[in-house]
């Protein structure tokens, strides 16, 4: 409340003060946007560059100069700036298959981002809809719901993700499995900060009216209590994009997500390639900072997002 | 409250505290058990006997099914190995055919090593890097320590791996020596082998623990009893180091217990990049062979030290903050 205050003050302050009668007006659209930028100008910068990197993915066939797949040995390992076939250069280099660096990292960052923003989206529903009900509904039920996910928890992200790719065997090698395993691991944590939400939310005066009018157990929970726990849910999501892309890339790293030909950062930074990387250090250098400044990006826009939505964590991790 | 009926307040709240993970640890194991098996088509006998004319023997498969306990329904498989478990009896590993407990505790040492050494190594840089970031808040050195942070938590501990395992050895040649030993048999090179994975790993935690360690002396600096110690006249130095930063320490160890699992998922890969014989590789042959017996037991011990830690965790509340009893 004490915060909500300090922002319209602020918020009058910036008004003329020759016209102390004039009606507050609502801020323009563009106006709230123009005074997040100003105070999150990191945030910007993030988001400029996630915007870069989604064009990136969605255009991957006309930014790639090169077939990703494409093997030419006679052209393998050249440092960038070679010449390879029918006058095309390899801008990074290419890898010990001939391939193009830089188009695999192109293509890489559509698969990247599709199974890190798929595996959040699954991770973020399923947490809400299990913070949801577990605390509205409280008692045994919410007691044993979140032990089950307090033992979720307990397990290592990257071996939860692990256990259900490989379970699967090799079958399992695959980007809709690999999203769907990233996104269970995701649960737990989006559950829990979620919850917590639901059950200040559940306490609030509307909450007990709607009941006291004898609205429906469901209605309670999709029409007064989801709307207000979405600003909570849209932190959690921006905040766990960057572990998805890290917990992709690991997996690819270890083998145990796409198949060998699909490109991928993680794939490409693999042991198998480790005794390549001495005398061509482009195969590190490429793939391994595309992938820290794309995990670095989201975690500065979901930092930013949450100061926007939450002004109480401002400044803190 | 004396001293020993403290102690023994203690005593019966870890007593309690272990008493109450044990369905935790159940859930757990149930979940991984019926997972596995429901989601794995992979068929042990199937598979080992898919080559040669038993393959096609139906009265083998259907004896070798019985001998493993395939053949019942899944929640009794599950509470075979259950009373197995609570008897001390986890069963033997489908791959080497010694018992699975033997081949955790060959494993075992060299995780605790790498979790434990990574997690106060993690410390030691991130404690003076978050009161530095609080202290000079707002200066450039702030900055320069946040952007640090940051870039540490973004850069995956396998890339930093990576780097740390090709760089030496594209400027120098070097490597770190093969073939791993154990600090009785050769210290030195145990030493140097565990360097770079213990590195790797220590950077993304100690860049959450600067985070959390910044934030947290920036509230309690403005604290009541700091002004009243600035006051008085006491040195900068105390101030922070006696009165601000042990107020400071219960959010930073409450996290340290929660980065124990990101810490043992961490020495997962790791010890694969730098095939280091530890639980996580063992995990990881164990999944790729579809030893369950062996998966099972693994995540069992996860899960265990991820509950330990947690009760040191909070009872190291106690210590830090004198005000605190346990019940």
């Amino acid at each position: 409340m004490a915060l909500a205050q300090t922002e319209s003050t602020r918020f009058r302050r910036a008004q003329p003060l020759a016209v102390p009668s004039a009606p507050s007006r609502r801020p323009s659209r563009l106006n709230t946007f123009a005074r997040a930028a100003r105070r999150e100008p990191v945030g910007v910068i993030a988001a400029l560059l996630v915007l870069l990197l989604l064009v990136t993915a969605v255009f991957a066939e006309w930014l790639a100069p090169q077939d990703p797949t494409s093997q030419a040995l006679r052209f393998a390992l050249r440092p960038p700036g070679s010449p390879g076939a029918n006058g095309t250069t390899f801008l990074l280099g290419s890898d010990s298959l001939g391939r193009d660096v830089f188009s695999r990292l192109i293509y890489g960052t559509r698969i990247s981002l599709a199974i890190g923003v798929a595996a959040v989206l699954i991770g973020t529903i399923g947490g809400l809809l299990v913070g949801l009900f577990s605390g509205y509904r409280g008692g045994r039920t919410d007691t044993l719901i979140q032990r089950i996910m307090d033992s979720l928890q307990a397990i290592p992200t990257i071996v939860l993700a692990m256990l259900l790719v490989a379970g699967l065997g090799p079958a399992g090698r695959n980007l809709a499995v690999t999203a769907l395993a990233i996104g269970t691991t995701q649960i737990p944590r989006a559950n829990r900060v979620i919850r917590s939400n639901v059950l200040t939310v559940a306490r609030e005066d509307y909450v007990q009216a709607a009941k006291a009018v004898g609205a429906s157990e469901l209605r309670i929970l999709f029409f007064h209590i989801l709307p207000n726990v979405i600003p909570t849910t849209l932190i959690v999501f921006s905040t766990s994009v960057g572990t998805a892309i890290v917990t992709e890339a690991t997996l690819s790293f270890l083998g145990l997500a796409a198949p060998p030909p699909l490109a991928t950062w993680g794939g490409m930074l693999t042991i198998q390639g480790r005794q390549f990387m001495v005398t061509a250090p482009w195969l590190l250098i490429a793939p391994a900072v595309a992938l820290s400044v794309t995990v670095l990006a989201f975690n500065f826009l979901g930092d930013s997002v949450r100061d926007l939505l939450d002004p109480r964590l401002r400044g803190r991790r | 409250m004396d001293s020993r009926s403290h102690g023994a307040a203690v005593l019966s709240y870890v007593l309690s505290r272990l008493l109450s993970s044990v369905p935790a640890l159940i859930g757990g194991s149930a979940i991984i058990f019926f997972s596995l098996r429901i989601l794995a088509p992979v068929d042990l006998i199937e598979q080992s006997l898919s080559e040669g004319a038993a393959a096609a023997d139906p009265v083998l498969k259907a004896q070798l099914r019985h001998e493993f306990g395939l053949d019942l329904p899944l929640p009794l498989q599950y509470l075979n190995w259950l009373w197995g478990a609570l008897r001390g009896d986890l069963g033997s590993s489908w791959m080497s055919n010694r018992p699975v407990v033997d081949n955790i505790m060959q494993a075992l040492p060299v995780s605790l090593e790498i979790t434990f050494v990574a997690l106060g190594l993690a410390l030691l840089i991130g404690i003076p890097m978050g009161v530095l970031s609080a202290v000079h808040h707002n200066t450039w050195l702030d900055y320069l320590l946040r952007l640090i942070a940051v870039v540490g938590l973004s850069i995956p501990s396998f890339v930093v791996a990576t780097v740390l395992l090709v760089t030496p050895s594209i400027l120098w040649g070097w490597s770190p020596p093969v073939g791993y030993k154990t600090p009785w048999e050769n210290l030195p090179t145990h030493v140097v082998q565990m360097l770079l994975p213990l590195a790797a790993l220590s950077v993304g935690v100690a860049a959450v623990q600067v985070r959390i360690l910044r934030s947290t002396l920036l509230d309690v600096l403005r604290n009541e009893y700091v002004r009243t110690g600035r006051a008085k006249g006491l040195p900068e130095r105390v101030v922070i180091s006696r009165h601000a930063l042990k107020n400071c320490l219960i959010p930073v160890i409450t996290l340290l217990g929660t980065q124990v699992s990101f810490t043992l998922g961490g020495s997962v890969v790791l010890e694969n990049i730098f095939s280091l014989p530890g639980l996580g590789r063992l995990t990881l042959m164990a999944i790729d062979k579809g030893d369950f017996p062996q998966l099972q037991a693994n995540i069992l011990y996860l899960l265990l030290i991820y509950i330990v830690m947690n009760l040191a965790v909070d009872l190291s509340y106690g210590w830090l903050d004198p005000r605190i009893r346990y019940r």
